[in-house]
């Protein structure tokens, strides 16, 4: 139980997949202008992420382990996250479509999101059980979640700042990312290893 | 495409390893006793550059 709840905070501030990793920054960047998106696809990316490493962890132990098919763990992972990502896509589409014109282009591609196929990836080299596992995959989503919400509020805010020409778009995102990120190291000492 | 972003790359690499540790591909360029930015080396630093690089950029472009 403690080694789980160690996970969690850990992968939410600490190793967090965007400010420490660079994992999952397209749709950081791209979906963080609005408030709104950004919690669209917090969620869907909370969701993908955890059905994903824990129906990964199923297949990757009790199928390629047990076959001796490790090699094709890439492509296995792959057609997990993209089938996810379909059924995502088509409740989305079904229940909210003004969510759906937000996200735009960004919601297929969350099947790229480097960072779930990160989290699939890293559970296996850290050799975690079923429930670190889960529990990985969840506070890895929650904490992408998070880091887009505060990034689309600030963003917020700078429509109204008064930015230099040359640094407007772009540039100041990725400014306030890397002072997002310097925030974010403050926590690397909740937890001594 | 792909040369583009060997080039920014190898842009941003290079800035971050001469603010972050005075050198450039291991070869010491600063003095030693020239104090590095750490932060360079960190996650943090790498938005901060590439930040700094777009807006080198749009003024490249837009004058």
């Amino acid at each position: 139980m403690k080694n789980l709840f160690l996970i969690f905070i850990s992968t939410i501030l600490i190793n967090n997949f965007v400010l420490t990793y660079f994992l999952g920054i397209c749709p950081f960047l791209g979906v963080s202008g609005r408030i709104e998106s950004a919690f669209g696809m917090g969620m869907a990316v909370t969701f993908v992420m955890t059905l994903a490493t824990s129906i990964s962890w199923l297949i990757y132990h009790n199928i390629l382990t047990a076959f001796n098919l490790i090699f094709l763990e890439y492509v296995v992972f792959i057609l997990v996250i993209a089938s996810l990502v379909q059924i995502v896509e088509m409740f989305i589409r079904k229940f909210s479509p003004a969510l759906y014109q937000a996200l735009g282009l960004y919601l297929p591609l969350i099947t790229t999101n480097c960072a779930i196929l990160g989290a699939a990836l890293f559970m296996v080299a850290k050799n975690y059980g079923f429930a670190e596992a889960v529990t990985f995959g969840f506070s890895g989503g929650l904490g992408f979640s998070l880091v887009l919400l505060i990034m689309a509020g600030i963003r917020q805010e700078l429509n109204y700042a008064d930015i230099p020409q040359v640094f407007k778009g772009a540039s100041i995102t990725l400014i306030t990312a890397g002072l997002l990120s310097l925030i974010f190291m403050g926590f690397s000492g909740l937890i001594s290893a | 495409m792909g040369l583009g972003f060997s080039w920014g790359l190898f842009l941003l690499g290079s800035i971050r390893e001469f603010l972050g540790a005075g050198t450039i591909l291991g070869m010491q360029l600063l003095p030693t006793e020239y104090n590095p930015l750490v932060i360079m080396i960190l996650p943090a630093g790498a938005f901060i550059v590439l930040g700094f690089l777009v807006a080198t950029m749009n003024k490249v472009e837009k004058g």
